[in-house]
C-alpha cells in the first residue's frame, strides 16, 4: 500500500519536472526543422524560475477567481496523473477513483478556471481569447465522449488502466481499425486541446490571431508561471494518456520494483520525446486554419471517432 | 471469325481515317465499313437462327439471339449513320478539314467499342466495353465546342462513368458468388446457372448496384438529366447512333443479367423495372411537352421509349417478346427521327422550336419526313412503332397489370400530344429561312431508313418473328 | 508450420488498419479545398488501395491481384496524376479555395450516415464472410457512397474527377477482397482509368478555354422551360 502511495507520488514528480523539458525540446526540435539554433532546451525551466522571482501584478478590479485560478489549472493535471497509467501497467492507489471521463472533466475544470479568470480581468482580448476557446472546446467535448464510447465498446471499460491492458491482450484488437481510428482521433484532440498548430499558433504574438494565449495576457510573476507550467503538464498528460494507454501501450513497470520503475521512467521519456517530434512535424508543415475552418478540421476528428464507433461491432 | 471481324472492321477504318489526309477516301472507307458490318452481322443473324449460338474463344467471345438481334440493329443504324455523315458532316464542318478527320478517327473508333458490347461472354469484359463507349464519344457529343456542347460532354461523361464504376461494384459482387460456389468459368451463362444457389441478399445488393449504374447510362428517371444534353448537342449521325443504338446496346447488359435477377424471390428484379419505367415514360411525356429544343424533344423520346422497354422487361416472361420488338421498332425508329431532325438543322441552322416556321416550304422532303417520323416515334398507325406498342399492351394485359396498361396509355398519350403540337408548329406557317435543297446522302439516308420502318408497321417478316423468339430464349433460364 | 499462420493473421489486421485510412482517406478528400490537396490525397488513397492489394495477394497466393495492385500503383499514383498535372497544371497549382454546394458539417454527417448504411447495407453478407472480406466490402461500398456524394457537391471539374476516380477506388477495393477475377480484365480496367482521366482531363481543359472556367456549376444553359434572361 505504501510502495503504492510512493509509486503514485512518483508518477506526480515525473509530470511536475519532466514536463517544462518536453515543452522545450518541442520549441527547439521546430526551430530546428526551421533552420534555426533556437533556444536551450532547458528554457522553459530557467523562464519559470524568472517568473517566480518576478513581482506579480493585479488589476484592482478583479476579484478572488482572478488569484485562484492559476492554482486550480496547475493542479488539474497532477490530479489526473493520479488516475492514469505513467509509469506502472497495474493500477495503483487512486486508480479507480475515475475514469478516462473523470480525466477530461478534472481537466476542462482547470481550463473553466483559466477562462473565468480571463474574463475577470476585463480586457478585451481576455474575452476574445474566452470565447474562441470556448468554441474549440465545445467542439473537442463531444468527440471526446465519442472517443470514450468507442474506447469502451472496445475494451468494455473507460478506466484506463483496464483499457490499456485490452490493447496489449491481443495483436487482432491493437491492429483492429477501430483503434487506429480512435488514435487519430485523439491526436487530432490534441492538437485542438493544448493549442497547436492547425488549430492555434501557441508561438505567435498578435493578440487578434491568438486563441489560447489571449486567456493569459493578463497574468504576471508567479501566477504566470504557474498558469504556463500547467499548460505544459497537460500537454503531457494528454500525449501520456494517447502514448500509454492508446498508442503505444507497452514499456511500462510490471513490477513493484524501484529499477523497473526508474527503466519505465526512461522508456516513457523515449516515447514522450517520439510523439513530440511528430507534433514538431506537424506543426512546422501545416499552415494555421482560419478561425471558421477549425470546425472542418474538428469534424473530420468528429467523423473518424464515430466511424470507429459503427465499425466497432463488425469486428469483434 | 465473323464476330471478331465485325469491331474490326470500324477500327481498320479509323486508321484509315487517321493515316490518310484525303477526306473523300476516309468517308468512302468508313461506308463501305458501314456496308461490311451490316452484311456480316446479317450473316452472323442468320447463323444464329440455324445453330442458336456461335462461340470463336470459348467463355471470351460469342454471339447467340439476343447479341445477334443487337448485333443486327447496331449495324443497321451504323450503315445509315455513316452515310449519313458524309453530306451532314461536310456541309457543317466545311472549312476544317482536320476537324472532319478527327470526327471520322473517333466516329470509327465510337463504332468498333459498340459491337465489342454484345460479343464478350464475360461481365466484366463487357464492363470494359461499355466504359470504353463512352470513353470514345465523348469528344463525339462534345464536338462543336460551343459552350453548350462542352457542357453535355461533361454531365454526359462525369455521370454516365460514375454510374458505370457503380455497376462494376454489383458485377465484382456476383463474380463473388461465382466463386463461393467454386465456379471457375465467369461467363453470363455460368451466371445463370449458379445463381439460385446465391445468397438472396447478395443477388439484391448487385441488382441495385448494376441496375442504377447501367440504367445511368441508360437514362432511365431520376438519373436521366444528362441525356437530352448529350443527344441533343452532338452532331446529328452521333445522335441518332447514341439514341437509336448506344442506350439500347447499354440496356443489352442489363437484359443479360435478367435471368440471373429474375431468380430474385418475390419478383423483386421485376417491380424494380416496372416502377423505374413507369418513372421514365410518365417523367419523359411531361417534359416533353415543355420542351423548346426539338432535338431535345427526340432525346425526351427516347428516355420514354427506355421506360416502355423497361416496363416489357418488368411483365416477365409475357412481356419479353413485346419488349425486343419495341426495342427493335425503337432502334430503327429514332435513328430515322433524329436524322430527320438534322436535316431540318441544315436547312435553318437552329435547333429552337419556336424560330423555325414554314418548314414545309424550306425543305419538303425535311419536313414530310421529320411530321411522319415524328408521328411513327409517337406511336401512330401505320408504323411499327404503333405495332410494337400495341405488343406492349398485349402483354400487360394477358399479365393482368391494368395499373400499368393504363398509365402507359395516359402517358403515351401525353408523349403524342407533346410531340404533335411542337412538329405543327414547325412544319406549317409563314417560312422562317429560305429555301434549300439537301445533301444527296442526307436524301438517301432518309430513304434507307425510311424502309424498315414501313415494312415492320404493315407486317413481321418471318425471319424477325424467328430472330425475336430466338432471342426470347435467350431471356429464359 | 505455426508460423505463417501467425504473419498472415497480422497481414489481415494490417489490412484492417490500411482500411480504416482508406475510409479516412475518402472522407478527407470530401473537405479538401484546394485542388492540389485533393490530388495528393487522392494519391495516397490509390496507394492505399494496392497496398491492400498486395496484403490480400500475399494472403490468398494469388498472382493475379499483385499484378491488380502493381498496375494500380503505376496507373492511379503515377500515370493519373502525372496526366493531371500535364493537362490542367494551372487548375491543379492554383491557391484557390474551391466551393462546395453543401458546407463542410452537412457533410461529415452526410458521410457519417453514408458509412452506417453501407455497414447495415451489406451486413447480412458478412456473416461468416473472411475477415479481409469484413473489412473491404463494407469499407469499398462506403467509399463508393462517399465518392458519389463528392461528386454531386463539387462544383469544380478537377474536384469532380478526381472525386469520380475515388468511386473507382472503393469499388476495386471490394472487389479485390471478393473476387479475384482475373488480371486481363483488371489490366484492362486499369487502363481505362487511365484513358478516363485522359479524356475528362481534356475535355476540362477545353471548357476552361471555350468557357473560360472550370467551375462546372456555371453550366445551367440547357434545360427545359424559360431560360435565364428570357421573358414570356
Amino acid at each position: 500500500m505504501t510502495v503504492h502511495i510512493l509509486f503514485n507520488l512518483c508518477q506526480v514528480l515525473v509530470v511536475l519536472l519532466l514536463s517544462p523539458f518536453f515543452q522545450g525540446l518541442l520549441t527547439r526540435i521546430e526551430e530546428r526543422m526551421q533552420a534555426k539554433r533556437g533556444p536551450s532546451v532547458w528554457q522553459p525551466y530557467y523562464d519559470l524560475w524568472k517568473l517566480f522571482h518576478k513581482n506579480e501584478v493585479v488589476s484592482a478590479q478583479s476579484t478572488w477567481i482572478f488569484r485562484f485560478a492559476p492554482y486550480v489549472y496547475f493542479v488539474s493535471p497532477l490530479l489526473v496523473t493520479l488516475l492514469i497509467p505513467v509509469l506502472t501497467n497495474y493500477p495503483l492507489f487512486m486508480a479507480f477513483m475515475g475514469d478516462m471521463v473523470a480525466a477530461g472533466f478534472v481537466l476542462s475544470a482547470g481550463s473553466f478556471f483559466l477562462l473565468l479568470a480571463a474574463m475577470d480581468a476585463g480586457t478585451v482580448y481576455g474575452f476574445m481569447g474566452a470565447s474562441r476557446t470556448r468554441m474549440v472546446s465545445s467542439l473537442v467535448e463531444p468527440i471526446f465522449i465519442i472517443v470514450f464510447f468507442s474506447v469502451s465498446f472496445a475494451a468494455n471499460s473507460t478506466i484506463p488502466y483496464i483499457v490499456q491492458a485490452h490493447w496489449v491482450s491481443t495483436p487482432a484488437a491493437f491492429y483492429s481499425p477501430t483503434h487506429l481510428l480512435i488514435v487519430a482521433a485523439f491526436i487530432m484532440i490534441i492538437l485542438a486541446e493544448t493549442g497547436k498548430i492547425p488549430v492555434d499558433n501557441p508561438a505567435g504574438h498578435f493578440e487578434l490571431a491568438m486563441i489560447d494565449e489571449a486567456r493569459i495576457l493578463e497574468f504576471s510573476g508567479s501566477s504566470l508561471a504557474l498558469v504556463k507550467w500547467g499548460g505544459y503538464m497537460k500537454f503531457m498528460v494528454l500525449s501520456i494518456v494517447l502514448l500509454n494507454v492508446l498508442l503505444t501501450p507497452w514499456g511500462l513497470a510490471s513490477h513493484l520494483s524501484g529499477i523497473d520503475l526508474l527503466a519505465a521512467i526512461v522508456r516513457v521519456t523515449l516515447k514522450v520525446v517520439g510523439f513530440v517530434v511528430l507534433v514538431a512535424v506537424v506543426e512546422t508543415s501545416l499552415a494555421k486554419l482560419r478561425l471558421f475552418r477549425i470546425p472542418d478540421f474538428l469534424g473530420i476528428a468528429f467523423v473518424t471517432a464515430v466511424v470507429a464507433m459503427i465499425v466497432q461491432p463488425f469486428h469483434l | 471469325m465473323i464476330i471478331i471481324a465485325v469491331p474490326l472492321i470500324p477500327i481498320l477504318a479509323a486508321l484509315v481515317a487517321l493515316l490518310n489526309p484525303r477526306l473523300d477516301i476516309t468517308r468512302m472507307m468508313t461506308v463501305l465499313g458501314g456496308i461490311a458490318t451490316l452484311v456480316l452481322t446479317l450473316i452472323l443473324a442468320d447463323q444464329v437462327s440455324q445453330h442458336l449460338r456461335i462461340t470463336v474463344l470459348p467463355h471470351w467471345i460469342g454471339v447467340d439471339g439476343l447479341s445477334a438481334l443487337i448485333l443486327v440493329l447496331q449495324g443497321f443504324v451504323v450503315l445509315t449513320a455513316t452515310v449519313y455523315s458524309w453530306g451532314y458532316m461536310k456541309r457543317v464542318t466545311a472549312l476544317h478539314p482536320r476537324r472532319q478527320q478527327q470526327f471520322y478517327v473517333n466516329f470509327n473508333l465510337f463504332l468498333a467499342s459498340l459491337f465489342m458490347v454484345p460479343i464478350f461472354l464475360q461481365p466484366a469484359l463487357t464492363w470494359v466495353a461499355v466504359e470504353l463507349t463512352t470513353v470514345l464519344s465523348v469528344f463525339l457529343v462534345g464536338f462543336d465546342n460551343t459552350p453548350q456542347a462542352l457542357e453535355a460532354a461533361w454531365k454526359y461523361a462525369v455521370i454516365t462513368i460514375m454510374g458505370a464504376t457503380v455497376a462494376v461494384l454489383g458485377i465484382f459482387l456476383l463474380l463473388w458468388g461465382l466463386l463461393a460456389l467454386h465456379v471457375s468459368i465467369q461467363t453470363w451463362s455460368a451466371l445463370t446457372t449458379a445463381a439460385s444457389e446465391m445468397p438472396v441478399d447478395q443477388l439484391k445488393i448487385a441488382f441495385v448496384l448494376i441496375f442504377i449504374g447501367f440504367g445511368t447510362k441508360v437514362g432511365i428517371v431520376p438519373m436521366h438529366t444528362w441525356l437530352p444534353d448529350a443527344h441533343s448537342q452532338a452532331p446529328t449521325p452521333v445522335c441518332a447512333l447514341l439514341s437509336g443504338i448506344e442506350v439500347g446496346t447499354i440496356l443489352y447488359v442489363i437484359m443479360r443479367l435478367w435471368p440471373v435477377f429474375e431468380q430474385i424471390p418475390g419478383g423483386f428484379a421485376q417491380d424494380w423495372a416496372l416502377i423505374f419505367g413507369l418513372i421514365s415514360v410518365g417523367t419523359a411525356a411531361f417534359l416533353m411537352i415543355q420542351v423548346r429544343d426539338f432535338k431535345r424533344l427526340f432525346a425526351f423520346s427516347t428516355v420514354e421509349q427506355m421506360g416502355i422497354i423497361l416496363v416489357g422487361l418488368g411483365l416477365g416472361p409475357a412481356g419479353h417478346y413485346a419488349m425486343l420488338y419495341q426495342f427493335l421498332t425503337h432502334a430503327v425508329t429514332k435513328s430515322l427521327v433524329f436524322y430527320s431532325a438534322g436535316a431540318v438543322f441544315l436547312a435553318t441552322s437552329t435547333l429552337d422550336i419556336a424560330s423555325v416556321k414554314g418548314l414545309i416550304r424550306i425543305s419538303p422532303v425535311a419536313a414530310g419526313s421529320l411530321l411522319l417520323s415524328g408521328l411513327a416515334i409517337a406511336g401512330a398507325p401505320p408504323f411499327a412503332v404503333f405495332l410494337s406498342e400495341l405488343a406492349v399492351f398485349r402483354a400487360s394485359l394477358l399479365s393482368g397489370h391494368i395499373i400499368v396498361l393504363v398509365l402507359l396509355l395516359v402517358f403515351l398519350a401525353l408523349a403524342f400530344f407533346g410531340i404533335l403540337r411542337h412538329l405543327n408548329q414547325m412544319i406549317f406557317g409563314q417560312p422562317s429561312h429560305p429555301r434549300i435543297t439537301l445533301p444527296r446522302s442526307v436524301t438517301l439516308t432518309l430513304v434507307i431508313g425510311w424502309i424498315p420502318v414501313l415494312v415492320l408497321g404493315l407486317y413481321l417478316p418471318a425471319s424477325v418473328h424467328h430472330l425475336l423468339t430466338l432471342t426470347t430464349l435467350t431471356l429464359r433460364r | 508450420m505455426d508460423q505463417p499462420l501467425v504473419s498472415n493473421h497480422i497481414l489481415a489486421n494490417v489490412n484492417s488498419v490500411v482500411g480504416a485510412s482508406f475510409l479516412l482517406s475518402a472522407v478527407v478528400l470530401m473537405t479538401q479545398r484546394q485542388a492540389q490537396a485533393v490530388l495528393q490525397w487522392f494519391i495516397r488513397q490509390s496507394i492505399l488501395l494496392s497496398v491492400s492489394a498486395f496484403i490480400l495477394g500475399w494472403l490468398h497466393h494469388s498472382a493475379e491481384l499483385m499484378i491488380v495492385g502493381l498496375i494500380t500503383v503505376v496507373a492511379k499514383a503515377i500515370l493519373i496524376p502525372q496526366l493531371l498535372v500535364r493537362t490542367l497544371g494551372p487548375e491543379i497549382r492554383s491557391r484557390r479555395e474551391l466551393d462546395f454546394i453543401v458546407n463542410t458539417p452537412v457533410s461529415l454527417l452526410i458521410a457519417i450516415a453514408l458509412t452506417v448504411l453501407s455497414y447495415f447495407w451489406v451486413a447480412p453478407l458478412l456473416n461468416g464472410a473472411k475477415e479481409t472480406i469484413l473489412v473491404n466490402l463494407p469499407v469499398g461500398l462506403d467509399v463508393l457512397f462517399i465518392g458519389v456524394y463528392t461528386l454531386t457537391v463539387r462544383r469544380e471539374a478537377v474536384p469532380q474527377m478526381l472525386a469520380l476516380m475515388s468511386i473507382d477506388n472503393g469499388a476495386f477495393y471490394a472487389g479485390i477482397a471478393i473476387s479475384a477475377s482475373s488480371a486481363i480484365v483488371e489490366l484492362a480496367a486499369g487502363l481505362e482509368g487511365v484513358m478516363v482521366v485522359l479524356v475528362v482531363a481534356i475535355l476540362a481543359r477545353t471548357l476552361a478555354r471555350h468557357v473560360g472556367s472550370t467551375e462546372v456549376s456555371e453550366l445551367t444553359h440547357l434545360k427545359e422551360g424559360l431560360r435565364e434572361g428570357e421573358s414570356s
